[in-house]
This record gives C-alpha cells, sequence and structure tokens, in this order.
C-alpha cells in the first residue's frame, strides 16, 4: 500500500538522523534518569534524603547535653544504597557564626544546646525549663521538617525520661504514705537501692526508644495507593512530552516538502492526495509508536519502572496516545502558514500542554481553574491513564475511559486537519 | 561604535519577531505562574494562622478523646470531629489538607500495651500544609506515648521494690493509671526541654510556609535565559549557513568585533529577558527580587555572561542547526533540572547536590536564593558571582576558539 511506504519510508529517515535519535530517545531517557536519581530513593521505606548538613553548637558542659549530641550524629535511616548517616553534622562553637551558616545556606539547620541543658533535666521540674534553638534554611522545604521532627522526638525522649523519674518517685512516695503501716522488710531494702533501679530502668528507656512510640502515623496521599514513587509518574510523564515534540516534528514534515517542492512533485504521480497525506502522517505516527514503545523497554530494563501489570493496558493507552497526539499535530500543521510557523505554535502547544497536562508537575496540584483546562490537554488523559496502570496498579478496564478520549481525540483533529489540508492543496 | 551596532541590531531582529514574544515572555511568566500555584504560592499575609483537620474518631474511648483534647490545645489546628465520609469529602474538595482516622480498638490497644496505627489521609495540593499538620499530629502522639511509657516505667519501679508485685491486676492497672494521669499533670506544667524552631531569613515577613514562586521564580528564570542564550548561538549557526556571516567577514570590521557584536546583542538581550522575569515576579508573584539591587544587578550580569557564552560553546561544538538545537535542548533541561531550577537542591541525595555544583544553574540559583529567599546583600553573593564569571571565562574560551566563521 503507497501509503505505508511512505509512512515507513519517513520514519527510516526519522530514525536514521542522529540528531532526532538526540532527543527522541536520549532526551526522555535522560530526564527520567535525572529524576530517577533525584527521587528515585523515594518509596515508603526508604528516606528520601540523608547527609543533611547540620550544625551543632554545644554551649553546655554536661553529660547529658553531649548524650543529645551523640544521639542525633547517630541517627541512621535506609535510604536506597543502604544505612547513611542521617546528618551530616559540623560542630561549631559559636551560635552566631552557625547561624550565618545556614543563612548563607552552607548548611540546612543549625542547632544550639544552652548553658543550662544538662542541669534543667537533672533538676528536674523545679527549674524553669531550658530552650533548645532550632535554626533552619528557608530555602529548603524537606529538611527542616525533618530536622524539626528530630530534634523534637529526642527533646521528648530526655523529658520522658525526666518526667518518668519524677512521676516514679512520687507515686512510691505516695504508695508508702497510703499503706498505713511501715513498708514490709524487702521493701525498706529495695528502697534503698532505688538510685540504681531507676538507673537500670533508665538505661532501659534509652535502649527501647523506637518501642516506646506506641502510636504511629501513617500518611497516605487522597485516592492514591501507597506507591510513592516518583519515577512511575515522571518517566510516563516524560515520554508523554518528549512523544509530542516528536510528532509534531514528523507531522511538519509535510510542510518542508510542500516548502522544497517535493510535495508538489509527489502530487505528480499516480498516488492520490489521500494516500500521501495518510503516508505523511502515518510516518509521525510510526514514528511516535516506536519512540515510546523504546522509552518502555528501556526505562523498564535500565531503570527499573514498573509499568504496571497489563501489558494490553500499556500497549492500547501508547496507541491512543500516539494517535491524539499524531493528529494535533496534522491538525497544526494544516493550518500553519509555514514550517516556522507550525514550529513555533507547535512548540508553543507542546510547552503549554506539558505544564497544564502534568508532565512537569503533578497535576492534582493545580488549582482548581487550572484543573479544568488540563482536561483539555492529550497530556493529562494519556498521564492519568499511565499513572493507573504504573502507580495506581489498576487494569485495563480502568484506562478504557482514557483511551476512548484520546481516541475520540484523534478522530476529531485528525478530521479537521484531512479537511484543511484538502482545502490547502487544492490550488 | 561598530561592535554596538551589530549588538543592536541583533536585538532589533530578534525582538520584532513574534516567536521572541511567545518564549521569552509568555512562556516562562506562566511556568513561572503555574509551578508558583502549584507549589503553593502563599505569601506570609495570605496564610492562616490555622488550618482545619477534620478527625474521624472511630474508637470512642477516653484515649482518643485524649488525644483529641491534645490536638484542640494546638493553636496550628481547627479540629472537627466528623463522621469518615464527611472528612473525606472535606479532603477532596480541598477544604482541609488532610484528615485523621483513629480506628476502633485504639484505646484497647493502648491499654494492653500494644501498638496502634492513626491513618492520615492528605490532600496533594496542599501537600507542604498537610505535612507541617502531620508534625503537630504527631507530636500531640508523641506525648500520649511519652505518658503511657511513664507510667509504665513507673509501673516497673514499683514492681522491682516490691509495692506492686503482690497485689492483683485491677490495682496494678490503678496504679498505672495513676501514675499516667500525673504523667500528663507534668506535661501540663512544662517540660523541662522546649524547642524553638525558626526559619533564618533577613527578609521582613520571614515565611513559616515556603513559598512556592519563590523556587519558582529564579527556577524559571534561570532556565529561560538560557534558552535565549541557546538560541542566540544557534542564530550564529544559522547566519552561518546562510552566507550572513561572511557577508559580515568581507566588510572593514575585524572577526573579533564581528562576534564580540553577536555575543553583546544576545547578552543584552537575555539581560532584557531576566529584567522582564525580575519585574513579573516581583510585582505579579510577590517574590522579593527587589530587596538588594546591586546583589541582583552582580547576579543577573554574572549570569547573563555565563549564559551567552555557554550558548556560544554549545553553538561552536555544533557542527550543525539542528545539532545545537538538539543538544542545546537536551543541555538546558539537563542543567536546570540538575542545578535545582526546577525543584530545590536540598531534596536529592546528597551526592547529586555535589555534583550539581560543577553547574552554572546551581550557582545562579544559589544566588537568586540568596537574594529572594535568605534576604541577603551583595557580600553574600559575590562568591557565586565569582564563580558565574570564572565559568564564562571558560566557556567564552572555548567558543571562540573553536568557532568557525564559515
Amino acid at each position: 500500500m503507497k501509503s505505508l511506504t511512505i509512512a515507513l519510508k519517513d520514519t527510516l529517515i526519522r530514525f536514521r538522523d542522529r540528531n532526532a535519535i538526540l532527543l527522541m530517545i536520549a532526551a526522555p531517557l535522560l530526564i527520567s534518569f535525572v529524576m530517577g536519581a533525584a527521587f528515585g530513593g523515594q518509596n515508603g521505606d526508604t528516606s528520601p534524603i540523608s547527609e543533611i548538613p547540620l550544625i551543632i553548637v554545644n554551649a553546655d558542659q554536661g553529660d547529658l547535653a553531649a548524650d543529645f549530641v551523640e544521639i542525633v550524629t547517630g541517627i541512621e535511616v535506609e535510604a536506597a544504597e543502604g544505612p547513611h548517616p542521617l546528618f551530616r553534622v559540623t560542630l561549631l562553637d559559636d551560635k552566631t557564626a552557625a547561624i550565618e551558616r545556614v543563612e548563607r545556606g552552607e548548611a540546612r539547620g543549625a542547632l544550639y544546646l544552652p548553658p543550662d541543658f544538662s542541669r534543667a533535666l537533672t533538676a528536674g521540674q523545679a527549674q524553669a525549663s531550658t530552650t533548645i534553638e532550632v535554626y533552619t534554611d528557608p530555602a529548603a522545604s524537606l529538611s527542616p521538617a525533618i530536622i524539626r521532627g528530630v530534634v523534637r522526638r529526642i527533646a521528648s525522649g530526655f523529658n520522658s525520661v525526666v518526667i518518668a523519674n519524677q512521676v516514679a518517685v512520687e507515686q512510691l512516695t505516695a504508695a508508702l504514705q497510703n499503706a498505713g503501716g511501715p513498708p514490709p522488710a524487702g521493701v525498706l531494702a529495695k528502697l534503698d537501692d532505688l538510685g540504681d533501679i531507676l538507673a537500670a530502668e533508665n538505661a532501659a528507656f534509652a535502649e527501647t526508644a523506637g518501642q516506646r512510640e506506641r502510636i504511629a502515623i501513617r500518611a497516605e496521599l487522597q485516592g492514591q495507593a501507597e506507591d510513592l514513587n516518583l519515577l512511575n509518574y515522571f518517566v510516563p510523564s516524560m515520554a508523554i512530552f518528549f512523544l509530542m515534540f516528536a510528532v509534531f516534528d514528523g507531522t511538519r514534515s509535510i510542510l518542508e516538502e510542500e516548502r522544497d517542492g517535493t510535495l508538489h512533485r509527489l502530487m505528480t504521480t499516480p498516488t492520490s492526495r489521500a494516500a500521501i497525506l495518510l503516508g505523511k502522517i502515518g510516518g509521525a505516527f510510526l514514528t511516535g509508536l516506536l519512540q515510546f514503545a523504546v522509552l518502555v523497554l528501556a526505562s523498564w530494563v535500565f531503570f527499573g519502572v514498573d509499568w504496571g501489570k497489563s501489558p494490553l493496558g500499556i500497549a492500547l493507552l501508547a496507541l491512543a496516545t500516539v494517535a491524539a497526539a499524531t493528529s494535533l499535530g496534522a491538525f497544526v500543521a494544516s493550518f500553519a502558514r509555514d514550517v516556522n510557523q507550525a514550529g513555533v505554535l507547535g512548540t508553543a502547544i507542546t510547552l503549554v500542554f506539558a505544564i497544564l497536562g502534568g508532565n512537569f508537575i503533578d497535576y492534582r496540584a493545580l488549582p482548581a481553574a487550572l484543573a479544568a483546562l488540563s482536561k483539555l490537554t492529550v497530556n493529562r488523559w494519556a498521564l492519568e491513564g499511565f499513572v493507573n496502570l504504573t502507580l495506581n496498579h489498576l487494569a485495563l478496564p480502568d484506562i478504557l475511559p482514557h483511551a476512548g478520549v484520546l481516541f475520540a481525540m484523534a478522530a476529531a483533529f485528525f478530521a479537521l486537519a484531512v479537511l484543511l489540508f484538502n482545502r490547502r492543496f487544492v490550488r | 561604535m561598530k561592535l554596538l551596532t551589530i549588538a543592536l541590531l541583533y536585538l532589533k531582529t530578534t525582538y520584532t519577531s513574534r516567536s521572541t514574544f511567545l518564549f521569552s515572555i509568555l512562556m516562562p511568566l506562566l511556568f513561572t505562574f503555574v509551578l508558583g500555584q502549584a507549589m503553593e504560592g502563599l505569601g506570609p499575609e495570605d496564610a492562616p494562622a490555622s488550618w482545619p483537620l477534620p478527625v474521624v474518631d472511630e474508637d470512642g474511648s477516653p484515649w482518643s478523646a485524649n488525644l483529641i483534647a491534645r490536638l484542640e490545645a494546638d493553636p496550628l489546628l481547627e479540629v472537627q470531629i466528623s463522621p469518615r465520609e464527611t472528612a473525606r469529602e472535606a479532603v477532596e474538595a480541598g477544604e482541609a489538607p488532610a484528615a485523621l482516622t483513629i480506628p476502633a480498638g485504639f484505646g484497647d490497644a493502648l491499654q494492653r500495651g500494644d501498638s496502634v496505627t492513626l491513618t492520615f489521609r492528605q490532600n496533594p495540593e496542599q501537600i507542604s500544609t498537610a505535612q507541617l499538620l502531620q508534625e503537630s499530629v504527631a507530636a500531640a502522639a508523641a506525648e500520649l506515648s511519652a505518658s503511657l511509657a511513664v507510667a509504665d516505667f513507673s509501673l516497673r519501679v514499683a514492681d522491682q521494690v516490691g509495692v506492686t508485685s503482690a497485689v492483683g491486676d485491677s490495682a496494678r492497672a490503678a496504679y498505672r493509671q495513676q501514675a499516667f494521669e500525673r504523667a500528663e499533670t507534668a506535661w501540663a506544667a512544662g517540660a523541662p526541654v522546649v524547642v524553638a524552631a525558626q526559619p533564618v531569613t533577613r527578609l521582613e515577613s520571614g515565611p513559616d510556609i515556603p513559598i512556592g514562586a519563590s523556587q519558582s521564580s529564579p527556577g524559571m528564570l534561570v532556565m529561560y535565559a538560557l534558552f535565549f542564550t541557546f538560541g542566540g548561538g544557534a542564530s550564529l549557526l544559522v547566519e552561518r549557513d546562510e552566507g550572513t556571516l561572511r557577508r559580515l567577514l568581507v566588510m572593514p570590521v575585524g572577526k573579533g568585533t564581528i562576534l564580540g557584536g553577536k555575543l553583546a546583542g544576545i547578552f543584552l538581550g537575555a539581560l532584557v529577558q531576566m529584567a522582564i522575569m525580575v519585574l513579573a515576579g516581583q510585582f505579579a508573584f510577590g517574590v522579593n527580587w527587589g530587596q538588594a539591587p546591586l546583589a541582583l544587578a552582580a547576579m543577573l550580569l554574572a549570569y547573563g555572561f555565563a549564559g551567552t557564552a555557554l550558548g556560544l560553546m554549545v553553538a561552536a561544538l555544533a557542527r550543525t542547526v539542528a545539532q545545537a538545537n538538539a543538544a542545546g535542548t537536551i543541555s538546558i533541561m539537563a542543567l536546570a533540572s540538575l542545578g535545582g531550577a526546577w525543584w530545590p537542591i536540598e531534596i536529592v541525595p546528597a551526592w547529586m547536590q555535589t555534583l550539581a555544583k560543577a553547574l552554572p544553574t546551581y550557582w545562579g540559583m544559589q544566588g537568586f536564593h540568596d537574594i529572594v529567599t535568605r534576604g541577603l546583600g551583595v557580600q553574600a553573593v559575590l562568591p557565586e558571582v565569582g564563580v558565574l564569571i570564572g565559568f564564562g571565562m571558560l566557556f567564552l574560551g572555548v567558543g571562540v576558539w573553536r568557532f568557525r566563521y564559515e
């Protein structure tokens, strides 16, 4: 079939062009790799970041302050590459210097332990409380919350020990007073050892710090499964983004041939106009499909991206997405004045659709007005479908609406493109 | 001066093109806006003092009541006891950043000494706020856990001393409960160690919640400046291909003047581009660009220089216009994402943050953050300015050496 020949020829030419390969395959893989490296460690079990630069200024001479510093320095988290210290601690003597470093962004936070720290803890409730000062980098969003959370938990642990000892002694005193008579001999003997008993319990208390957190909080995102691996969002996202570039480029080739005169020459052959157009658009379609297939495979093999349990779903959605994108590209080419205008419009539409459709930021994070616009884009329907399969582990029936919308968009744009092309080439 | 003439001519041809308007002005502003919105562009004036938190109490025990009372005491939270569906709808509709569910059996589990998990369902559109609220909820839960731990502690000590070892279970339970109540009183009276946290910024209105636009405005400026300068570099190649560069060489003007003129034009155009984004950031999005004019000028000049030189270098190393465009697009996206223009650099692994220091975009972002987020002045940005100038000299050297005029 003539159209198929034209389509295959165009596809072959495109895949032989090194620059095209660079943009079509290398670019999305590279960007996905960057995002994977940046966020890939983030799922439920591993910590998003580690080795947070933290400065500690310990103005106290006592043991408890030293313990506090040791605990902070010793915290390890399970990162993607194995256990890592949560903080990279620098010890300074000067609080002002420490704050200045955080101000300049050289550290994400600074802790200040005041001179009365150990004393406040050993003296118990009677003393005025002591304050640990925490200073954080305003340009950071994640580290400050982590630093605050950790410091509060450790402080809470120290406070707990103080209060535990206080309450234990108070209660014993009350129990003995209420007993009415003198305490039995065994108890009296043990009371002599109270100091040791408390010390042993304190040590045990410290050891079981993790188990003491009886109440755990499990955070969930509304309407989403627990899989937080951002790579499963961004790889489909970048695949769609770069697909748009490729098919817009492909459909523009009709206008290039128009400019160079080769289209006119093609039209003098016995091949029908319709077949030529179909061939050209088909070439862009095949290119897009091939690109998408390569990206899916490469990302699965090299980055371990989970494309979900439904290969049929992926295939159907990919077909629908490439069809919609190609038709949109054909439509833009059909009414553009020339190659340049088509290029400018194409790039503009690609970028606007990308940002509205959730290729750069989660589309659920868009405010209401923009969220409505988002639903007008090819990108949004495609991405939501893929995310359903990859992130939410849904099945084929769940993406049928998305495939349906995309095929409908494809049909509509294609019809318009054919109409406009026919009018254009009747000269 | 001939150099200046060439520069101005470049600017004129560039700015009369409609696509320049689209890509240099409209597009970057659109991106800044949308990205800033997505990262919750709330200014300190807009940030409410407290947030609604629907709480679903499926337990109804004194323990859940205790936790709820603690949450109600937190000034940051407006607790709303709701049924499950109402809470779910509130979060979905965006009326609340998150909802907390206390499962049935909560009280019994705590009574037995077992662990229990609460569900905190967040709205992805308000993830930063939700995480802030999560800290409060976690703090309240930690306090309750701590009181329980104190109660257990006291009972164990009493056992070892021998005061409670001989009595029945209910007496032990009563002892533990009393210990718990004493612990609660002690917490209420004030814990010995208090934590006071604050972000350090010299800006007058220090934000407690990250302003989305303070990241996206400099981020988009850093990226779009490169789109402009790389486009300028590519235009040099186009002129070479179309033969107009050769025609310029025929004139009694030195090669250096021609190239210098073109580069000056690109540099000036980049400055205009960045100035537009700074103005838009300041007046449309409330970003604090203007608080240190000298620092800002130094950074813009240095980054513009580095970007222009980089555009030249990429053009010089590419063999065709198509190659320059392809390589340029990939380079810009890689430089922007790795350098911290798309997301705050601090959320990536440590090794990536170290790697970023080899990129001019990283230094650009650091310098701009010093100004808009940290509220610092010209002294603070001098290191970044220096590094950017260094990059610029390097790129310029390679670019001039490798650029072929025909």
